[in-house]
């Protein structure tokens, strides 16, 4: 393993000071080390749920609703070979409870999501029955031939018909069609508005999105008749949750009879914290035919069924002083929520996060929020990277620039004028969310520099007046809350509450080390990031820390990976449980060279004593308290075993941030929008490895970029999705994503191991309203600005028609403007 | 996502790929399968569901570029986008066959396969697949038909040849008989004067929202091929010396590409996306770019 030159370790923090890596022996925190994970995936080693060969291991495919609404008559059996066999709700009903996701928020709405369609379906390719056979093919076949009646019902095809008068309930027993509503003020916020000299309104929409990791959902269930057990192999996010919850959907099987193994896993995004209909009827089928049953999601399936996220329209007004300082702020959202909750996030997570967190990193003390989840039939939605942040940093970010503009203001300085000051810290939001750190401004500064702010401006100056692409720079913020935990979760009506994260530690008798996580990697490089901590709090060497997770029968109780939390919740638990193993090492030690523990150091995999005395190597110390028992006094517990559960001392969060800054060209002849630069300022203290953080804004703002220019789920309007494929559905590749720039910063937190923050999902959250922001600024000699993302050539050509027709009469038009979007429903 | 059964046979020539066919029972759906890039797909949706699929990308005969007598070029159906996107800049066929190619029609060859989907893709995908798949957003059924190609099918009642122009009727249909195999493209080797191209996509490497291709042949006028139309290609024909005069005007750029599109605008048939003003503006817009783009070359 490379020890970096010291010289690339990021920031000056705590863990900075007082390190083993000086010396060089070993690469620790702050240090760019390269993945371990790497090698294996780059030889195509490793191994996903689809890998998993098992003797014996039957094929299910799902037969799904060609209908987006309708009463479900009949389901007929295809003709069926040995061995083979074919499965109706009817057949799971005494083995698997339905799916319910709750919320403990007054007013939300729940309703059961069956495993097979019961008596209705509710969105096109909900699953209605299952067959099982020899082959993935033979099942498709099979499937085909099933005869499935459906009378359709009218479908409700957007969140606006979700509230029409006279539309059709969608569950029984609730008293509209959305899952949760809710109108909250903060501050003083009528007295404000009658104080402000503007009032500005914007309307905008972010499309319907599928989160679209490479590797698709799968599992492969096996019931194991010799213990009794199931074990059911998968790629899920959260191991000991996931295996909580099929304890819970299954009948008659205890939890200690259920093990979850997740391999490696090929992204996930928030999709993979959900429990499907899918995955659990191949667990009850699994155990009702008492074998192996292995279902691998194609990507047609994937689009159409598994989590979809945001289809956030928003309505914005800022009321400020002419100077620019905002007195109060308005938002309303209205997401279309599809048929079902996902378990255990709902359907409400979307907006109720975007109304969380829409005032971001602005002093803003007066505020209302209009939150509303509408059920529609279409698929589930829920959470994805960056959950509701993104559409909340589109609608804030994109009205700043509407305000900067009529104010006749530079958008950075209208920022500047409002971004929560450095000695503010800690710092309560106006819903709540308590700040522990940051430092915005200079980040403003760094990002309006490296930007080439001033020139771009001068560009825009000299550009001839029929240039063909017009050149705009536009900025986003947003805040990232992080590492959060159980009193958090419970705030916001979480059924199941995050606490901590657990790590079990063993030295063995050689002296290496294994870590047990609870937490799930789907690409961070936890075996990395993990195992710097570990090598930095031990002065063991990286290549001598093995990193185990994703099996529940071998890893400590946890929660697993997801809201930006692995690096300081299971980086906490591995600190602790490190510091504790080397206690008990300095103690053996201590007793073997006769003198205090106190004054002995590690170092170099040995403990050192005083001046003149050999330094006695770990392994040595391993042979004392795992073998050679008799040396060890009886006041010191033999064994070399350390698990801590990090629960963390403030339960709010550790808050990143970051600015992201787009320079765009724009074709004004078709409409096409080119990125030329995309620049990342972020901050998230103290950083263990800079080169995974780097990766994951790079990952991040490639998702950032596909939803700010390509990304967008069709439905028409009998309900029925118009992008099943992924030449429908454009993701961004390489040829779309420029070389990001990134700058850090480090604030630290001062509650977390080492000062670190969380930022796994910060980089997806500044695309559409950077990206908007600079298209906008294109265009805006031309009267247009962006209220869509994505924001495609279509839109932006005809918004320049629109625009370029009402030239005469001075007006204004708007990129993906439609009228249907003009209007909010009654709350 | 697998396909539907089918019989699959693996032809060992052309001769025994149409005894193949030839065999088909009343009831056979038989499909040619090349390089499977576009097949391969819609069979995996169950979009088509033949009965019997026979393989022919493993005929020799079918993979070579030869020169014909007259200076031009004879492609066979099976070789791939990338063979040609790697065509040597005015050089030999090959080792063993020391003729040159013609250096015009290397660089057009050159630069519509370079441009199609992937690389991965075009390492599979063959020329003659993609023209009998018809599928009008690709970018071969423009750009042969702008290069006078000729088609040679071959089956039970022998060879015969269809202009690449009349070749592709519409959504993916063609002139293609049941029972024929498509066995290469002839080209003209002379004559390219300057050619130009242009082409609108969402995203590198999806299929084309607008194409279009020029070949400036001299001679009174210019012809500007149109793909993705959704439909099979379709051609304008533009005066000389509007051309000439456009391209010579001193006006600037954006007007001069204005002046090309509205012409082309006013030409273009109706049934191109009709009621859909971005569509139809774009494929003009790419037109007049193909246009512009060949006055421009030397």
């Amino acid at each position: 393993m490379d020890t970096a030159d010291a010289a690339d370790r990021a920031g000056a923090g705590p863990g900075e000071s007082a390190t083993h890596a000086e010396s060089g022996a070993y690469a620790s925190v702050g240090h760019p080390v390269p993945r371990s994970e790497d090698e294996r995936h780059l030889h195509g080693a490793g191994r996903f749920v689809a890998d998993i060969a098992w003797p014996g291991a039957l094929h299910l495919a799902f037969v799904r609703s060609t209908v987006a609404h309708g009463v479900l008559r009949s389901v007929r059996a295809p003709a069926l070979e040995a061995g083979e066999s074919f499965w109706t709700a009817a057949d799971l009903q005494d083995i698997a409870h339905p799916i319910v996701a709750k919320l403990n928020r007054p007013g939300f709405q729940s309703a059961p999501y069956p495993c097979l369609a019961t008596d209705r379906v509710r969105f096109a390719g909900q699953t209605i029955a299952a067959v099982v056979a020899s082959s993935r093919a033979r099942a498709e076949d099979l499937a085909e031939m099933v005869e499935v009646d459906i009378d359709p019902l009218p479908p409700i095809a957007s969140a606006r018909a979700a509230f029409e008068p006279g539309a059709p309930l969608m569950h029984e027993g609730w008293t509209g069609n959305h899952f949760m509503k809710f109108t909250r003020t903060f501050g003083d916020f009528d007295a404000a508005v009658a104080r402000a000299e503007v009032h500005l309104t914007r309307r905008y929409r972010m499309e319907r999105l599928a989160p679209s990791p490479l590797e698709t959902r799968g599992c492969l269930s096996v019931f194991d008749r010799a213990q009794g057990r199931l074990l059911f192999h998968t790629c899920c996010q959260r191991p000991h949750i996931q295996r909580d919850f099929l304890a819970e959907q299954l009948i008659g099987i205890d939890q200690h009879r259920i093990q979850v193994l997740v391999p490696d896993v090929g992204g996930a995004f928030g999709v993979k914290t959900n429990l499907y209909p899918e995955e659990l009827a191949v667990a009850a089928i699994s155990i009702r035919l008492g074998t192996a049953v292995r279902w691998i999601e194609d990507r047609m399936e994937h689009l159409l069924s598994a989590c979809h996220a945001r289809e956030n329209d928003e309505s914005v007004t800022i009321h400020a002083n002419r100077d620019g300082e905002i007195l109060a702020l308005e938002a309303e959202y209205l997401v279309d929520g599809g048929a079902y909750s996902m378990l255990p996030s709902t359907s409400a997570v979307e907006a109720n996060m975007s109304a969380n967190v829409m005032p971001g990193p602005y002093r803003i003390r007066n505020y209302r929020a209009t939150a509303m989840s509408a059920c529609t039939n279409k698929a589930p939605t829920g959470p994805y990277r960056g959950v509701g942040r993104p559409a909340a940093c589109f609608a804030m970010e994109r009205t700043l620039d509407e305000l900067a503009h009529v104010l006749d203001m530079e958008p950075h300085e209208l920022r500047r004028r409002n971004l929560i000051a450095a000695d503010a810290f800690p710092y309560t939001s106006a819903t709540g969310l308590v700040y522990d750190t940051g430092n915005y401004p200079p980040m403003m500064d760094t990002a309006v520099r490296a930007l080439g702010h001033g020139e771009v401006r001068a560009a825009q100056q000299a550009m001839a007046p029929d240039a063909r692409e017009r050149i705009g720079i536009g900025y986003a913020w947003y805040v990232e809350q992080t590492a959060h935990t159980a009193k958090e979760f419970f705030a916001r009506g979480s059924v199941v509450l995050y606490g901590f994260e657990s790590a079990r530690i063993r030295m063995d008798i050689a002296g290496s080390l294994t870590i047990e996580t609870s937490v799930c990697s789907h690409g961070q490089g936890h075996a990395t990031t993990l195992a710097q901590i570990a090598s930095e709090v031990t002065s063991i060497p990286m290549e001598r820390i093995g990193v185990r997770a994703g099996d529940t029968d071998v890893v400590p109780y946890g929660n697993g990976t997801f809201a930006s939390r692995s690096v300081v919740l299971a980086g906490g638990a591995v600190h602790q449980a490190c510091g504790r193993l080397v206690e008990r090492l300095r103690a053996i030690a201590a007793n073997l060279m006769q003198v205090a523990p106190d004054g002995l150091s590690i170092g170099a995999q040995a403990v050192h004593g005083p001046a003149g005395t050999d330094p006695i190597p770990f392994a040595r110390l391993a042979q004392v308290a795992l073998q050679y028992v008799h040396e060890l006094p009886a006041g010191i517990e033999p064994g070399l075993e350390f698990l801590a559960s990090y629960r963390p001392p403030v339960e709010t969060g550790a808050f990143s941030a970051g600015v992201h800054a787009a320079k765009v060209a724009v074709d004004i002849e078709t409409g096409a929008v080119r990125l030329l630069d995309y620049l990342v300022v972020e901050d998230c203290g103290q950083t263990i490895n800079p080169m995974i953080v780097d990766g994951q804004v790079y990952g991040g703002v490639a998702q950032g970029i596909g939803q700010a220019l390509l990304e967008e789920l069709r439905y028409d309007a009998q309900g029925q999705p118009g992008t099943v494929t992924l030449a429908d559905y454009l993701l961004p590749g390489f040829g779309e994503v420029p070389e990001v720039r990134i700058e850090h910063q480090h604030t630290l937190s001062p509650f977390t191991a080492y000062g670190m923050k969380g930022t796994g999902e910060g980089g997806c959250i500044g695309g559409p309203a950077a990206i908007g922001n600079a298209v906008t600024d294109a265009l805006r000699g031309l009267g247009v600005s962006v209220t869509r993302a994505p924001v495609t050539a279509r839109d932006v050509w005809t918004a320049l028609q629109a625009a370029r027709a009402r030239d005469a009469a001075g007006g204004a038009s708007e990129v993906g403007a439609e009228p249907a979007h003009t209007w909010m429903p009654s709350r | 996502m697998k396909p539907a059964p089918f019989r699959y046979h693996r032809a060992a020539s052309l001769e025994d790929a149409i005894a193949t066919l030839a065999s088909a029972g009343p009831d056979d759906d038989v499909r040619v399968i090349a390089g499977g890039q576009s097949l391969g797909p819609m069979l995996n949706l169950r979009l088509v569901r033949p009965t019997v699929l026979v393989d022919i990308h493993r005929i020799e005969a079918l993979r070579a570029i030869e020169p014909l007598p007259d200076g031009g070029v004879r492609i066979g159906a099976c070789v791939t986008h990338a063979q040609l996107e790697d065509l040597p800049p005015g050089g030999a066929f090959s080792a063993a066959n020391p003729a040159v190619f013609p250096a015009g029609l290397a660089d057009v060859l050159r630069h519509v396969a370079g441009g199609i989907a992937y690389r991965a893709i075009r390492c599979r995908g063959t020329i003659g697949g993609s023209l009998a798949h018809a599928d009008p957003a690709a970018d071969w059924p423009s750009a042969l038909a702008a290069l006078g190609a000729t088609i040679e099918l071959t089956g039970p009642a022998g060879r015969r040849n269809v202009a690449a122009r009349d070749f592709c009727h519409g959504l993916f249909e063609t002139a293609i008989e049941p029972g024929e195999v498509l066995a290469a493209i002839l080209l003209p080797g002379s004559g390219i004067r300057r050619w130009g191209r242009g082409k609108h996509c969402r995203k590198a490497g999806e299929f084309a929202h607008a194409l279009a291709v020029c070949i400036d042949r001299g001679g009174d006028g210019v012809e500007v091929w149109l793909g993705a139309t959704g439909a099979a290609p379709v051609a304008i024909a533009l005066d000389r010396a509007f051309v000439d005069g456009v391209a010579g005007s001193r006006a600037s750029a954006a007007l001069r590409r204005t002046r090309m599109r509205e012409r082309i605008a006013a030409s273009l048939p109706a049934a191109i996306a009709p009621g859909d003003a971005y569509a139809r503006h774009l494929h003009a817009q790419v037109a007049a770019e193909a246009v512009i783009d060949a006055m421009a070359n030397p």
